[in-house]
């Protein structure tokens, strides 16, 4: 108000520059304001967001450390009920367009509710190509899939299968012994667990690790190379470079010997052997 | 039932998905387990020793975090041992209360046959 009347003043009582200065520096400080109030606003939420980060550094710095991410299976409060057994069966299921096997070790398995058990299961890739699959699973009956807690599985994450590679998948699971005074589930003995192993729509893992394959082969080419041409003798810059970017052909790849470069001496004594019998 | 299918939507593992054992760093702890499993009658409560051979090959070779064994629930109070001892305890309070009332019928009858 004093602001306003001070303005009606000096519209009242002096020339017109001075009420354009006015004018100019009122709206000036308006929009220092509207500044003000922006950066305001902004750094708020930007404290919003940093904090998350910056508490986990305040943690680490000052050593608290919450155990929010090691949880505790040990079952140490609870009464389980040790003589409730239920019977888990394992049942496995494949992508028709894969050309794997995919079948479970264990068919069945015998455990109380709160014990931590492993079960594995058994993946053979029959192309000669890496595939990348991706595994879920479905428990019957369904009331019993809110208590199965998995500790570590191979499901739900890209998994890359290498041609003709045969892996035992573990999982590691329990059942929540709250189970046990579930009234749906009373009369419940038989669960089964229902794995499902998809290829996963894009093929890029596999790609890159055989792109990544082929360039360490290539590499251990050039260096057998290098080391060939430093048996001569000392080697200048062209040289090196040279042997740098030879270009190999994709049948010189595969007949490279990659066991006699990464174990030499085992190598050089084979070749002994070999001569010696010759 | 249908009232319950979002909680039970899948959730992914607690402590993410195993890594791969590609370089079959831990094949023959696995194949001790699985042979004992076959002996036991499927029940991984009495191949415990194996289990946690497994499980600390896969921590020392980087394949999983390491972690206490009392943690993950492979401490000696969820052992097969203390079960049995626990199966045995109940048997013989069970066998003590059947006895105790076999010889009150005796003690009951002798009495009538005194009576009588």
């Amino acid at each position: 108000m004093f602001k306003l009347s001070k303005l009606f003043y000096s519209f009242k009582h002096s020339s017109r520059s001075n009420i354009q200065h006015n004018l100019t520096s009122f709206k000036k400080k308006r929009r220092q304001e509207l500044l003000y109030n922006i950066g305001l606003y902004g750094a708020a939420f930007g404290c919003a967001f940093g904090a998350v980060p910056f508490y986990r550094l305040w943690c680490e710095h000052f050593g608290l450390e919450g155990d929010l991410d090691k949880k505790d299976y040990s079952m140490k409060g609870k009464k389980l009920d040790v003589f409730r057994k239920y019977h888990i069966e394992f049942g496995a299921e494949t992508d028709p367009e894969a050309n794997w096997e995919f079948l479970p070790v264990q068919q069945n398995v015998t455990v109380h509710a709160g014990e931590t058990a492993l079960v594995f299961y058994r993946a053979y890739n029959r192309n000669d190509k890496a595939v990348v699959g991706f595994a879920t699973y479905q428990i019957f009956p369904e009331d019993a899939g809110l208590y199965f807690a998995k500790i570590q599985c191979f499901c739900f994450n890209q998994q890359l299968l290498n041609p003709k590679e045969e892996l035992q998948l573990p999982i590691y699971f329990y059942f929540e012994p709250e189970i046990n005074e579930d009234p749906l589930l009373k009369k419940c003995e038989n669960i089964k667990v229902m794995y499902r192993f998809y290829k996963a729509k894009n093929q890029e893992l596999a790609q890159l690790a055989e792109n990544e394959y082929k360039t360490v082969k290539k590499n251990k080419m050039i260096l057998q190379k290098l080391r060939d041409a430093k048996k001569v003798g000392a080697l200048n810059e062209n040289d090196l470079n040279k042997i740098k970017s030879t270009k190999f052909t994709d049948q010189e790849i595969e007949d490279f010997d990659e066991w006699a470069y990464d174990n030499p001496l085992e190598a050089a004594e084979s070749q002994k052997q070999e001569e010696s019998k010759n | 039932m249908s009232n319950r299918s979002k909680q039970n939507a899948s959730k992914g593992p607690d402590k993410g998905a195993f890594p791969l054992d590609h370089f079959h760093e831990c094949d023959n702890e696995a194949k001790q387990y699985n042979q004992c499993i076959q002996k036991h009658e499927n029940m991984p409560k009495r191949c415990r020793k194996y289990q946690v051979d497994y499980l600390q090959c896969r921590m020392n070779n980087g394949l999983m975090e390491k972690e206490d064994l009392s943690k993950l629930g492979l401490g000696p109070e969820t052992s097969w041992e203390t079960e049995e001892q626990e199966k045995q305890f109940l048997f013989d309070k069970i066998n003590k209360m059947k006895s105790k009332a076999m010889e009150e019928v005796k003690r009951k009858s002798e009495e009538t046959n005194k009576q009588e």
